[in-house]
């Protein structure tokens, strides 16, 4: 459940971006940080490797002002998709109030998609949260891939592979070009705030 | 597609996803346009110097995907980063318990030097100091430093800064984190086992493993001095996951006498901001506050076994 300072007046959300390694989760609050610049409220914090992948997480804070007296602050996190980091992503994890699953639209990563929703799945079940219940968007990212002639896992494919099931929101992105970023997060958030509405009981 | 273009598209593809960091795709690329050259050598112009060119770049990719696969995950992380992790990573309210959180945090990231200072200032502190030390042997074992750990489980012996039962909680913890790990070390002093008190049955489980809902009061039943089951309501001054720390009035003789050690309190009522549970705890210590505000009065810590 999100942080709630009552005193304060202060609730603390947290967003996290989950996804295969190089799926583009680091590029989405990369873009994020410089096009939101009104609502960013501090420095993006990275941790990465000198291959350039995340090692930790990134790190950004966001506020969206009051709802009902309260001043809304998001934190966005990245966690690192390759295999070997298991459990720095579940640390990261811990305490999530939203997800947000970037898969990677290049057909040779189709298989990567599925090993990491289901290491979400997991990993939130092994927090006592179902990834059925949980604030989800998916964000099928790369699609301007298209234009150059690579090989891409067409979206009712991926709906298929990864959507069936959850029927949660998806958004077609290139988070390189900014496409499908910010609905992408307008949707979680949305969705992570009627959450928060009716565990307030608003 | 003729074969010539074939191959032009799978380099392509093979430069884009070398470009996005997926190393293993553009080998698989390059080792298709491969084969494809390979096999159908007449029908290619330049096949040779082709052949050439997408050898280079597999070699290239081999030592890339090396590197990634070698990299070492022991980073330092700068202070930023250690602030975002010591920091967002932990909720207790209390000073004391967010920096011991945070120092745990540190120590899960693989932060060990960062972390061990942080564990050290905490070995100040009477109420985190076997935390602190079983999390600073555990930081030098992680980093390959045995003889350090061992070092200081005999200083610390020596020192008489742990009680006696807290050394052999701290030697079994050792003991147990190097049997787990595979590691071979002959501990530094094997005094007999006490018996387990209520404060070893609080420190042996991982409390700050574990996710616990926090509290803001209890309701324990307990016997006024007429014999008669009265239901007292304490505010928790501290939580440390499933252990509660409650303030009791130096004038509430009944409950500092029925709140002694092991004393089982079968129903307990927990308060969360927004529920009450129902269970079971147990009392693991009951002191004297020396100084302070509350001095004179007692803090009773309470250990929820079952909710």
């Amino acid at each position: 459940m999100a942080n709630i300072n009552l005193k304060a007046r202060e609730i603390e959300v947290k967003i996290v971006y989950y996804g295969p390694g190089r799926g583009g989760k680091t590029t989405n609050l990369e873009y994020i940080f410089k096009t939101f610049r009104k609502q960013v409220t501090g420095e993006m914090v990275s941790t990465r490797t000198e291959g350039d992948r995340t090692l930790f997480f990134d790190f950004l804070p966001m506020g969206l002002g009051k709802v009902k007296g309260y001043d809304i602050r998001v934190q966005l996190y990245t966690v690192p998709g390759q295999v070997k980091y298991a459990s720095t992503r579940k640390m990261v994890l811990k305490d999530v109030d939203g997800v947000i699953f970037v898969a990677d639209s290049i057909k040779a990563r189709r298989m990567k998609n599925m090993e990491s929703l289901k290491d979400l799945h997991l990993n939130l079940k092994d927090y006592g949260i179902s990834i059925l219940k949980i604030p989800l968007v998916l964000q099928f990212n790369k699609r301007d891939l298209a234009e150059e002639g690579i090989p891409l896992l067409s979206v009712s494919q991926m709906e298929l592979d990864m959507n069936r099931q959850l029927k949660v929101p998806s958004v077609a992105a290139s988070a390189i070009t900014g496409d499908g970023v910010g609905p992408t997060l307008k949707a979680c958030l949305k969705l992570t705030l009627q959450s928060l509405k009716t565990q307030m009981g608003w | 597609m003729d074969l010539q273009e074939k191959v032009k598209s799978l380099l392509k593809e093979a430069s884009v996803y070398d470009a996005h960091g997926l190393y293993k795709e553009s080998s698989a690329a390059c080792i298709q346009a491969d084969e494809i050259i390979k096999t159908n050598a007449h029908l290619i112009d330049q096949h040779k110097k082709l052949l050439n060119t997408v050898s280079r770049r597999l070699e290239r990719l081999k030592k890339k995907v090396e590197r990634i696969e070698n990299e070492s995950v022991a980073y330092q992380m700068p202070n930023v980063v250690l602030d975002v992790m010591k920091n967002q990573f932990s909720s207790a309210e209390d000073p004391l318990q967010a920096a011991l959180e945070g120092a745990l945090v540190l120590a899960g990231f693989e932060q060990y030097e960062s972390a061990l200072e942080e564990f050290r200032k905490l070995m100040k502190h009477r109420s985190t100091r076997l935390v602190a030390a079983k999390n600073i042997i555990r930081c030098h074992l992680s980093k390959g430093r045995a003889a350090e750990g061992m070092d200081l489980l005999r200083h610390w012996r020596n020192s008489g800064l742990l009680r006696p039962d807290e050394l052999a909680e701290l030697r079994r913890y050792t003991q147990k984190f190097s049997d787990e790990r595979g590691l071979e070390m002959e501990l530094p002093y094997d005094d007999a086992a006490p018996r387990e008190t209520p404060r070893d049955a609080l420190h042996s489980a991982s409390l700050h493993d574990r996710q616990v809902m926090d509290f803001t009061s209890v309701s324990i039943r307990i016997s006024n001095d007429a014999g008669k089951d009265a239901l007292c309501e304490f505010d928790i001054q501290h939580q440390s996951g499933d252990v509660l720390s409650v303030l009791v009035l130096k004038e509430e003789t009944g409950a500092i006498a029925a709140l002694k050690p092991g004393a089982v309190l079968d129903p307990v009522q927990c308060f969360s901001a927004n529920a009450m549970f129902s269970g079971k705890a147990i009392v693991v210590e009951n002191t004297p506050i020396p100084s302070g505000a509350h001095a004179g009065h007692f803090s009773i810590d309470i250990k929820i076994q079952g909710i």
